[in-house]
C-alpha cells in the first residue's frame, strides 16, 4: 500500500502483563503459523493500553471520538455459507452483528477512550473492562468458532480506523459435580466376538488419563490390532449437521488375544490439545471414545462411547 | 488428523536388508541427537527403528537378527537417560511422554527402556514400575512380537533381578521377583503356544520348527526362576513356583512346550529341589497331552538325580557319608517308591502309551535303583516283574519293539558290569575309594551278580521274550559278562548256591532251545558256566553239581538235534573230579567212601548219558553224515572221560571203580569205535593210562590175574589186532611199556630208589618180537623198515633202562643187522628204480639219481648216526630223558594242546588227568614218522610204492595167505598163552622174512 492511503493514526493495544500472561496457541491454517492469544478467565478484568500514534508529528488529525469494545461472538458461517478463504470474521467489519451471516454477538462492551477532537501528539490510554463476564469458553472448532476480541475505533468522517485483538478465554469448572461412574459394556457379534470393556469413569479432566482394560470372552476374529480413538463430534443446532474429528488414534493391542486375555487401556489426555465438551444454544462439542477392532481383512468393528471432557484449574 | 504424539508413523521396510540400514540409520541419528541432548529427537528416531519390528513377515532368525541390533541400540539410549537422569529430564516425565507412542509396539520398548533406566535410580519406585510395565506387555499378543516384547523386558530388567537387595524387606521382594518371572514366564508359553495354531494348516511342521528356535526365549525366564531361589527355598519352591509352572505346563496342552519345558525344569533347578518336589513332578507328567514323551522326560530327571548322586558321591568322604546317609534313610528308599508308584498310577491311566514308553521308563529307573540304592535288588526285581506283565499285554511284539527290549536287557548289563564295581566300591570302601582297582571283594556286592541271582523276574521277564534270537543273545552276553568278572578277580564269581545256579541255568534255557547245530560256541558257554559251580562244602558241592546234572537232562530230554551232553558233560564231570580230589585229601571227612563212590557213579550217569546221545542221534530221521561224525566224538569222548576217570580213581586207590572205568572204556572200544585209524589212536592213549596206573595191580582180585594183568593184555590183544599192521606194530611195541612201569616223580617214585616197580622184561622182550614180527610182515619195504627202526628205539630204551636179561646186545645187534640188510635191499631197488627211469631221458635220469643218491646216503646217515649214538649208550640218562620227554612226558603237551583247543575243560593239578585226549603221543608219533617219511624219501618213495604195489599185485597168489595163516595161528597162541612166546618163533620169522625177500628179489629179477 503506498503512504499516500495509509491511515494518519497507528493504533496500538497492549494488554496488561502481555509477555508474561498465560497463551494459548492456535495453529491458523490460513497463514501455516500458530497465533498466540493470552489467555482470560471468566469474570476477569481486561485491561491496558492503547496507543494512538500520529503518523506525521505535529500534524493535527481530527476525529469523532475514539472508543474500545469487547466483543465476543459466535461465527458459524464456515458451515452455513460457502467459505471463502480470504474470509474472516474479524475482518469484516460492522456486520459482525449480523445473524444471518451466521455470527451472533452475545457479548458487547463499549467504553469511550477519547471525545471527538483533533489529536495532534501521540497518546497512550488506559482501559478497563472491570469483571467482565465471559460466558463461553473460546472455542475453534471446524466450522464453529467461538471469538472474544477488544475492537479499537477511531470515528471520522471518512472511513474509521479499527484495531483489533484476539483473546482466549477458558473457563474452569469443578469435577465434584460429577459421581465417578466406569463405562462397562459388553458387546460382541454372535460366535464371533465378544467382549467386555470397562472404562475408569465417564467424566475427564483435560490432563486426566483414560484407564480401562477389555475382556475377550470370545474370538473368532483374526485380529490385526485393536484402536482406542477419541473423537471430537460438533454438533451444530441450527440445522443439526454434525461434524466429526478424529482427535486422538492410539494403538492399544498388537496381534489377535485368545479367548479369557485381558487387554489393558492406558491413554494419557494431557500431551494432547483438546476441547472441553462445550452445549451453547447454538452448538454442541461432544467426545466418543471409539473402540476400534482391525482384522486382518482389514474390516473394522467399533463401539463408541460418550465420555465428557471438563477442564478445571490444574 | 495427525496427533501430538512423537512418532512419526512410519511403515516397516519389506526386506530385511532395508530394515536393517534403516535401523542403523536410525541409531546413528539417534545417538547425533543424544549428543546435542536433544531427547524428544532421539525418541523420535527410536520410534522410527522400532518400527521395524512391527513387520509380521520376518521369521523368527530374522526377527531375531533386528532384535538384537535394536537391544544394542537400546542399550545407548538406556544409558544416555541414566546419565543425565536428574540433571536433564527426570525419567517419571519421560515414563509417561513415551507412552504417547501411537503404536503399540515402539511405545511399549520405549516404556521398558526408560522404565528398566529408572529401575538402576536409587529410591525409585521399582516394584511399580516393574509391575506396570508387565501388564502394559499385555497389549501386544502377536506371538513372536510378543515373545520378543517380554524377553526384551526380561533382559532390560535383569540387573533388577540379579542385584541382591537390602535384607530388610528381601523376603517379600523376593517373592514378588518369583511372582514377576511366573508371570512373565506364563504369558510368553501362551503366546509360544499360540504360535503354532498361527498360520495354513499345511505350514503346521514349519511352525513347529520355529516354536524350537524360538524356546530359548522362553526357557531363559526359568533359568533367571532359578537363580533368585536357591537349594533352601524348599517351601517357596514347592509351594509357590513349581505348582504355578506346572499348572501352565499341563494347561497349554502342547507337545513341545511341554517337552521343553519340563526337561528346562528339570535341568535348570538345583538337585536337591528336586528331590524334595519329586511327587510333584510325576504327577505332573502324569497330566500331559497324549503325544507328549513322557519317558524323555522321566528320563531326563532320573539322570539328573543320577549325576547328582555321582556328584555327591565324587565329594570328600565325610560330606558323601552324611549325605548319603540322609538321602538313603529318608529318600533313597522312598525315591524309588515314588516312582514306582507312578509307573503303576500311569500304567492304569495311560493304557494308550505305547511299550517303547514304558521300556524306557523301566530302564531309566533301573539306573536309578542302581545308583541310588543298589542293595536293594527287590526294588529291580519289581520293575522285571512290572516288565513282565506289561509285555503280556502287547500280543504283536513289532520289530521296533524287540529292538527296545534288546536295549533294555542288554545294553544295561554289558555297562553294569563297570558301573557297579564303581558303585560298589564306593559304598564299601568309603576311605579308600580312589583305588585302582575298582573290584568288589565280595560278589555279594556285585550287582550284575545280584539281579540275576535274585531276581526271579528277571529270568521271567527274559524267558517271556517272543523273539528267540534276542533271548539268545541277550543270554549269551550275560554269560559273557560273567566271565569277564570271573577274569578280573578269578574265585570270586563263583555259584555257591543252588538258586544262584537255577537262576544261571534258567537264564541258560533259551541256549538249550535253539535247534541249531552251529550252537556249539554258545553251548560251550554253559559249559564254562558249570564250572563256576562251587562251593567250600563238599556235600553242597556235590548237590549243586547233582542238581545242575538233573537240570540238564531235564532239558536235555525231548531235544534230539543237539548234543547238549557232548557240550556239557565234560565240564561237568570235571568238576566232579575236581570235587573228588578235594575230598580225598579230606581224609577225616564223613562218610568219605560213600560220597567218592556217589561221585563216581554220578561220573558213570554222566559218561552214559554221553555215550547213550550217540543212540539218539543214530535214529534215522537225522541227517546221516552230521550224525556219524557226531556220534564218533561223542564215543570218543565217552572213551576218554571213562579212562580219566578210571586213572583218577587208581590214583585215588579206588582199583574197583578204576577198573570198572577202563572196562566200560574196553566195551565202548570194542561196540563203539570202529574207525581203524581212531582205534590205533586209542589203544595208545589207554596204554598211556594203564602204564601210570598204580593200584590196579597192588591188590588182586578175586581171580587170579589181577586187575592190571587183566587190562594191560586185553589192550596188547586189541593192539595186535589192528586192522592195519604199521598200526599193530606200534600198537604192540607201545604195549610193551605195560609191563614196564617207569617213575612217577609226582607219586614220589624215583629210578633206582623205589622197589616195586612193575616190571616183566620177558612181557616186554615178547612184545617187542611180535611187533617187529609184524613190521617184518609189512609189504612195504620202506614203512617196514622205519618200523624196524622204531622198534630199535624201543629196545635201546628198555636196555638203557636197565632191562638187559630179555633185551641183550645180541638181540639187538640182530635187530641192526636186519635193518641194515633192509636198507641195502632198499638201496638197491631205488638205484634199479633210477636206471629204468634213465632209460626214458638219461641225462636227467643220471642227474636224479644222483640226487637220490644223496638223499639216501644223507638218510642213510641219519639213521646210522642215531643208531650209532643210541648203540653207544654212553649218556644213559640223557637218552632216557629223552624218551621220557617223547614216551611219558607228554603229558605236558597234551594238557596244553587239550586246553588250548577247547576252553570248555580245565586241566587240572599236575596234568595227570587230562580230559581232552585227541592228541595223545601216538599223534605226535605218528605224524613225526609221516614227517620223516616225506623228508627222508622225499619224491621217489612214490614210485617205489607202486612198483612195490606192483610186486604185491603179481605176488599176491604165492605170499600174502601164508603171512594170513601165521599170523591167525599167532593170534590163536597169543590168545592162549601171551608170555609163551617161543624165542626160535622170532627167528623163525626172520628166517622166514629172509625167505620173502629171496623170494621177492628172484621175482623182481625176472620181472625186469
Amino acid at each position: 500500500m503506498s503512504s499516500f492511503f495509509k491511515p494518519p493514526i497507528d493504533i496500538e493495544l497492549l494488554l496488561d502483563g502481555e509477555e508474561n500472561r498465560k497463551y494459548v496457541e492456535i495453529p491458523n491454517k490460513k497463514q501455516g503459523i500458530t497465533d498466540r492469544f493470552n489467555v482470560y478467565d471468566d469474570g476477569e478484568s481486561v485491561s491496558g493500553i492503547v496507543t494512538l500514534r500520529v503518523r506525521s508529528e505535529g500534524k493535527k488529525v481530527e476525529h469523532m471520538g475514539v472508543k474500545i469494545s469487547l466483543i465476543g461472538c459466535i461465527d458459524m458461517r464456515k458451515n452455513s455459507e460457502k467459505r471463502k478463504s480470504s474470509e474472516s470474521p474479524l475482518s469484516s467489519n460492522d456486520k459482525a452483528h449480523d445473524t444471518k451471516s451466521g455470527v451472533d454477538q452475545f457479548l458487547c462492551l463499549t467504553a469511550d477512550l477519547l471525545p471527538s477532537g483533533e489529536l495532534v501528539h501521540s497518546q497512550n490510554i488506559k482501559f478497563s473492562f472491570k469483571d467482565v463476564e465471559k460466558r463461553y469458553e473460546s472455542y475453534k472448532g471446524t466450522n464453529v468458532e467461538v471469538m472474544y476480541y477488544l475492537k479499537v475505533t477511531v470515528l471520522r468522517k471518512a472511513a474509521d480506523l479499527v484495531k483489533i485483538k484476539r483473546f482466549w478465554v477458558q473457563l474452569y469448572e469443578s469435577m465434584e459435580n460429577y459421581e465417578i461412574k466406569p463405562i462397562r459394556l459388553d458387546i460382541g457379534i454372535e460366535n464371533c466376538l465378544h467382549i467386555e470393556f470397562e472404562y475408569s469413569k465417564q467424566h475427564y479432566t483435560l490432563s486426566d488419563v483414560i484407564v480401562g482394560r477389555i475382556y475377550f470372552l470370545l474370538t473368532r476374529l483374526k485380529i490385526k490390532h485393536m484402536e482406542l480413538s477419541l473423537i471430537t463430534r460438533e454438533k451444530i443446532n441450527r440445522n443439526n449437521k454434525i461434524f466429526d474429528s478424529n482427535t486422538i488414534r492410539y494403538e492399544i493391542m498388537d496381534g489377535s488375544p485368545v479367548k479369557g486375555e485381558t487387554i489393558p487401556i492406558r491413554l494419557f489426555l494431557s500431551g494432547y490439545d483438546l476441547v472441553p465438551n462445550m452445549n451453547l444454544n447454538y452448538f454442541s462439542v461432544k467426545h466418543y471414545l471409539s473402540l476400534v477392532i482391525i482384522d486382518e481383512d482389514s474390516r473394522r468393528y467399533f463401539k463408541q462411547s460418550e465420555i465428557f471432557l471438563h477442564r478445571t484449574r490444574d | 488428523m495427525t496427533t501430538a504424539s512423537n512418532s512419526n508413523v512410519t511403515t516397516y521396510s519389506n526386506k530385511l536388508e532395508s530394515a536393517i540400514f534403516n535401523i542403523k540409520q536410525q541409531t546413528i541419528l539417534m545417538q547425533r541427537c543424544l549428543t546435542q541432548s536433544r531427547l524428544m529427537d532421539a525418541f523420535k528416531y527410536t520410534s522410527a527403528m522400532l518400527t521395524e519390528l512391527r513387520n509380521p513377515n520376518l521369521s523368527p532368525k530374522q526377527y531375531y537378527e533386528l532384535y538384537i541390533m535394536i537391544y544394542d541400540s537400546m542399550t545407548i539410549l538406556s544409558q544416555y537417560l541414566i546419565d543425565n537422569h536428574p540433571k536433564k529430564h527426570h525419567l517419571t516425565d519421560l515414563y509417561e511422554l513415551v507412552q504417547y507412542a501411537g503404536n503399540i509396539l515402539p511405545r511399549l520398548y520405549l516404556m521398558i527402556t526408560v522404565g528398566a533406566s529408572f529401575l538402576t535410580i536409587p529410591n525409585s519406585p521399582k516394584i511399580e514400575i516393574l509391575k506396570d510395565m508387565i501388564e502394559m506387555c499385555r497389549g501386544v499378543q502377536h506371538p513372536i512380537r510378543g515373545l520378543f516384547l517380554r524377553y526384551y523386558l526380561m533382559q532390560r530388567t535383569k540387573w533388577f533381578f540379579d542385584n541382591v537387595d537390602d535384607n530388610a524387606a528381601e523376603s517379600e521382594l523376593k517373592m514378588f521377583k518369583i511372582d514377576f518371572i511366573t508371570t512373565n514366564f506364563i504369558e510368553m508359553n501362551k503366546l509360544w503356544v499360540r504360535l503354532q495354531h498361527q498360520g495354513p494348516l499345511r505350514e503346521r511342521d514349519l511352525r513347529t520348527r520355529e516354536r524350537k528356535e524360538l524356546q530359548v526365549l522362553i526357557g531363559a525366564n526359568l533359568v533367571r526362576l532359578s537363580q533368585t531361589i536357591t537349594d533352601k527355598d524348599v517351601d517357596i519352591y514347592s509351594n509357590n513356583i513349581l505348582p504355578r509352572i506346572l499348572e501352565q505346563v499341563i494347561h497349554c496342552r502342547d507337545v513341545v512346550s511341554q517337552e521343553y519345558l519340563l526337561d528346562v525344569i528339570i535341568q535348570v533347578f538345583p538337585d536337591e529341589l528336586h528331590l524334595k518336589t519329586l511327587e510333584q513332578l510325576l504327577n505332573c507328567t502324569l497330566q500331559l497331552s497324549p503325544k507328549s514323551a513322557i519317558s524323555k522326560i522321566i528320563v531326563c530327571l532320573i539322570e539328573r538325580l543320577n549325576r547328582y548322586k555321582n556328584r555327591e558321591s565324587d565329594d570328600e568322604g565325610r560330606e558323601f557319608d552324611v549325605s548319603a546317609a540322609i538321602l538313603n534313610n529318608d529318600k533313597g528308599t522312598g525315591m524309588f517308591f515314588t516312582f514306582w508308584k507312578y509307573l503303576n498310577t500311569l500304567d492304569e491311566e495311560r493304557p494308550d502309551l505305547p511299550l517303547k514308553e514304558f521300556i524306557l521308563l523301566v530302564n531309566a529307573l533301573l539306573k536309578l535303583t542302581i545308583s541310588w540304592d543298589a542293595t536293594n535288588v527287590s526294588n529291580i526285581d519289581s520293575l522285571f516283574k512290572f516288565m513282565l506283565e506289561k509285555q503280556k499285554d502287547y500280543p504283536s511284539s513289532q520289530e521296533n519293539n524287540l529292538m527296545y527290549k534288546q536295549l533294555l536287557s542288554l545294553n544295561k548289563f554289558t555297562k553294569y558290569t563297570a558301573i557297579n564295581n564303581n558303585n560298589n566300591n564306593n559304598n564299601n570302601n568309603n576311605n579308600n575309594n580312589n583305588n585302582e582297582g575298582k573290584l568288589c571283594v565280595d560278589k555279594k556286592e556285585n550287582l550284575f551278580f545280584n539281579i540275576i541271582t535274585k531276581c526271579n523276574y528277571y529270568g521271567c521277564f527274559l524267558l517271556g521274550l517272543k523273539n528267540k534270537d534276542i533271548k539268545l543273545e541277550i543270554c549269551c552276553d550275560i554269560l559273557t559278562a560273567l566271565f569277564e568278572l570271573n577274569q578280573l578277580q578269578p574265585n570270586v564269581f563263583r555259584l555257591t548256591e543252588k538258586n544262584e545256579i537255577n537262576q544261571f541255568l534258567q537264564i541258560c534255557e533259551p541256549i538249550l532251545s535253539i535247534e541249531d547245530k552251529s550252537n556249539a560256541i554258545n553251548l560251550e558257554k554253559i559249559a564254562k558256566l558249570i564250572h563256576l559251580i562251587y562251593n567250600v562244602s563238599i556235600d553242597e558241592h556235590y548237590d549243586l553239581l547233582t542238581s545242575t546234572h538233573l537240570w540238564i537232562n531235564a532239558k536235555n530230554s525231548g531235544n534230539s538235534i543237539n548234543s547238549i551232553s557232548f557240550a556239557i558233560f565234560p565240564s561237568l564231570i570235571t568238576n566232579y573230579w575236581k570235587l573228588i580230589r578235594k575230598l580225598y585229601k579230606m581224609e577225616k571227612y564223613q562218610g568219605r567212601q560213600m560220597l567218592l563212590k556217589q561221585m563216581f557213579k554220578s561220573i558213570a550217569r554222566c559218561v552214559n548219558e554221553i555215550n547213550e546221545e550217540r543212540e539218539l542221534m543214530n535214529r534215522p530221521n537225522n541227517q546221516q553224515q552230521q550224525s556219524s561224525d557226531n556220534n564218533n566224538s561223542n564215543i570218543d569222548l565217552a572213551f576218554k572221560l571213562n579212562i580219566q576217570t578210571a586213572a583218577l580213581a587208581d590214583q585215588l586207590k579206588l582199583n574197583e571203580i578204576s577198573y570198572d572205568f577202563f572196562t566200560q572204556a574196553f566195551i565202548i572200544f570194542e561196540d563203539a569205535l570202529t574207525d581203524s585209524q581212531t582205534q590205533s589212536q586209542r589203544i595208545l592213549y589207554m596204554a598211556q593210562a594203564l602204564q601210570k596206573s598204580r593200584n590196579l595191580y597192588n591188590k588182586n582180585g578175586t581171580a587170579n590175574n589181577s586187575y592190571y594183568d587183566n587190562l594191560i593184555t586185553r589192550c596188547t590183544l586189541h593192539g595186535s589186532r589192528l586192522l592195519q599192521k604199521p598200526d599193530q606194530c606200534r600198537a604192540v611195541y607201545s604195549c610193551s611199556h605195560l609191563w614196564w612201569a617207569t617213575e612217577l616223580p609226582t607219586l614220589g617214585e624215583e629210578e633206582g630208589v623205589t622197589q616195586n616197580f612193575y616190571r616183566d622184561g620177558k612181557r616186554v622182550l615178547e612184545c617187542l618180537q611180535r611187533s617187529l614180527r609184524v613190521a617184518d610182515s609189512v609189504m612195504d619195504n620202506v614203512s617196514g623198515c622205519e618200523l624196524m627202526v622204531e622198534i630199535l628205539n624201543v629196545c635201546l630204551y628198555y636196555f638203557i633202562h636197565g632191562e638187559s636179561t630179555h633185551i641183550t646186545v645180541k638181540y639187538i645187534n640182530g635187530l641192526i643187522a636186519l635193518i641194515k640188510t633192509n636198507l641195502q635191499y632198499l638201496e638197491r631197488e631205488s638205484k634199479q628204480i633210477s636206471e629204468y627211469e634213465g632209460n626214458g631221458d638219461f641225462v636227467d635220469g643220471v642227474a636224479r639219481k644222483e640226487e637220490r643218491k644223496e638223499l639216501e646216503q644223507q638218510r642213510e646217515g641219519e639213521e646210522e648216526t642215531e643208531s650209532m649214538e643210541e648203540g653207544r649208550g654212553g649218556s644213559q640218562k640223557q637218552f632216557s630223558r629223552e624218551n621220557l620227554t617223547s614216551n611219558i612226558g607228554y603229558f605236558g603237551t597234551n594238557s596244553a594242546l587239550s586246553s588250548s583247543k577247547s576252553g570248555a575243560t580245565i586241566v587240572e593239578d599236575s596234568g595227570a588227568i587230562s580230559v581232552d585226549g585227541h592228541s595223545s603221543i601216538t599223534n605226535g608219533k605218528t605224524n613225526k614218522y609221516c614227517g620223516n617219511i616225506n623228508f627222508g624219501i622225499d619224491g621217489s618213495i612214490i614210485i617205489d610204492n607202486s612198483l612195490n604195489q606192483n610186486v604185491n599185485a603179481s605176488t599176491n597168489s604165492n605170499t600174502p595167505p601164508v603171512v594170513n595163516l601165521t599170523i591167525l595161528l599167532k593170534d590163536n597162541q597169543f590168545q592162549k598163552a601171551y608170555n609163551k612166546i617161543p624165542e626160535q618163533f622170532f627167528k623163525r620169522t626172520l628166517l622166514y622174512i629172509k625167505d620173502q625177500r629171496k623170494v621177492d628179489d628172484r621175482f623182481k629179477l625176472i620181472v625186469l
